[in-house]
């Protein structure tokens, strides 16, 4: 459950939008152009083809470059709203009128939705604040936004999501339920949090790599303290610097760990974090040695054939 | 109408004074010729260039704006939308602006769906307009103005004939337990 652990030497806890969180997070997500730009369901249309010079094409390149950074920000990571149980006023002479609720949503154009009045008039007389269900139900259906549906569609259910999973469509999923609700609301949490579930069950974590959802899985993770699998799929792939920033993260949520304690007195960096963390508080410390050994055996192989002509 | 034909350059000016006279007793063609006939002798000043459109809007003697709610929908399937419209302007035809909607049928939720544009009615209100009836009920029950009285009356009776029915029916029911225990024992 990402929560947030006060930590006294800040004064506030790391959250998810501090600057150098998201840093860490978007070096990590990596950007690979080929899979943000993958082709996507939309109008056939027959390819354009340019022709270009070299200095043409840098360009054109960077301008993608920057489309799809705006393509990878992260959606924000909040915390869960509280339940709204106001009541505005209490008539009790009015029961026995209606049989029905009146629900008064104001209209009113240039109101943020979060400050919008949404009102109820119950059978009994209270006049009360409506719930966040109930609101976000009569913004969608005064200010409809693309996408949206008015009931959530049943993939959102557990056993289909099972489903989904087992496709391998989490990105999929992921995308619909940022349409779909809200990203303080409940349901889009407990959805986030079955898939990353998912993905670390089976170490599916290539497939948001490059994507936006990474450094939410990421940060999920460290604050759960489920690394260890993370660590064992990047190193499998050589990503030793994108490794080095997560037990860095980690040691920004977590400061009071062994771990942290220890890497601060030798100040270490790179691949000696890695083992700090895998000797002091891994919880699949066996794997992470292994494959360290692996990487470490194949980076001398590697630099003995590059030496040796 | 008065007019003064001294000069040219007033006369079309008088003119659009007399406009305003116009208004009131002659029709929307007598009209259109008193200002095209400037036009078409050439007396154009930048006096003369006249809206059109505000001049043709229909000017009611007496009439107020009112708040109410225009009956929208198909057979068996009422909607309705808060409005506000000229007082002597049919129920459903052209209003000045809508302000909000009010579906009478209750949806799955069992909710009756009141949309209201709170800034513009305070507006329509601070010009003048005169809510209707059911309108004044609905924004009572919102809370945007305080309860109307009709609305607490038929609270009020409403409890009174239940209250009525409740000690008719008592004695009635205590009679017929009393004869249904009767034939039982017998």
């Amino acid at each position: 459950m990402p929560g947030h652990k006060k930590c006294p030497t800040d004064g506030r806890s790391p959250q998810f939008s501090d600057e150098e969180v998201q840093n860490i997070l978007t070096k990590i997500t990596g950007l690979d152009l080929q899979k943000a730009f993958r082709p996507v369901k939309q109008e056939l249309k027959p390819p354009t083809y340019r022709l270009m010079t070299d200095a043409q094409l840098a360009q054109a390149t960077q301008k993608a470059i920057q489309i799809a950074k705006e393509r990878l920000k992260m959606p924000p990571v909040l915390p869960e709203r509280k339940p709204i149980d106001d009541v505005l006023a209490e008539d009790k002479f009015l029961e026995g009128l209606e049989t029905v609720k009146y629900v008064f949503t104001d209209i009113t154009y240039n109101i943020p939705h979060r400050e919008r009045f949404i009102v109820i008039r119950e059978p009994g007389g209270t006049l009360r604040k409506a719930t966040w269900e109930e609101r976000d139900r009569m913004v969608q259906l005064y200010f409809p936004r693309e996408g949206r549906r008015l009931t959530p569609p049943p993939v959102f259910k557990e056993e289909n999501l099972m489903v989904v999973f087992l496709q391998d469509r989490h990105e999929d999923i992921l995308d619909l339920c940022l349409v779909q609700f809200e990203p303080d609301s409940p349901d889009y949490r407990r959805v986030h949090k079955l898939t990353y579930e998912d993905i670390d069950k089976h170490g599916k974590y290539d497939l948001l790599r490059s994507t936006r959802h990474f450094g939410g899985m990421v940060w999920y993770l460290v604050n759960g303290k489920k690394i260890d699998g993370l660590l064992i799929d990047m190193i499998q792939r050589d990503l030793i610097q994108d490794t080095a920033s997560v037990i860095h993260l980690y040691h920004m949520l977590h400061p009071r760990g062994s771990s942290a304690k220890e890497a601060g007195e030798q100040q270490a960096q790179g691949i000696d974090l890695v083992k700090i963390f895998t000797r002091t508080e891994s919880q699949k410390a066996g794997y992470v040695e292994l494959a360290l050994q692996a990487y470490q055996e194949t980076s001398t192989e590697r630099s003995a054939q590059s030496s040796s002509p | 109408m008065q007019c003064d034909t001294n000069t040219q350059t007033s006369k079309a000016s008088a003119c659009l004074n007399c406009t305003h006279v116009l208004l009131k007793s002659k029709s929307v063609r007598e009209l259109t010729r008193v200002v095209y006939s400037d036009v078409l002798n050439f007396n154009l000043s930048k006096d003369t260039m006249v809206h059109l459109s505000s001049l043709l809007l229909k000017h009611y003697h007496g009439g107020h704006v009112v708040i109410r709610l225009a009956l929208g929908g198909c057979t068996n399937r009422p909607f309705y939308r808060i409005v506000a419209a000229y007082n002597k302007r049919a129920r459903d035809s052209k209003h000045i602006e809508q302000l909000g909607s009010f579906d009478p049928l209750p949806n799955i939720y069992n909710e009756k769906l009141v949309s209201l544009n709170f800034e513009r009615i305070k507006y329509w209100i601070a010009c003048g307009a005169h809510p209707t009836k059911p309108v004044a009920r609905l924004l009572g029950l919102s809370g945007f103005f305080p309860l109307h009285p009709m609305t607490v009356t038929k609270a009020e009776r409403l409890r009174k004939t239940a209250g009525q029915k409740e000690a008719l029916g008592a004695p009635g029911e205590v009679s017929e337990e009393a004869s249904e225990s009767k034939p039982e024992t017998a």
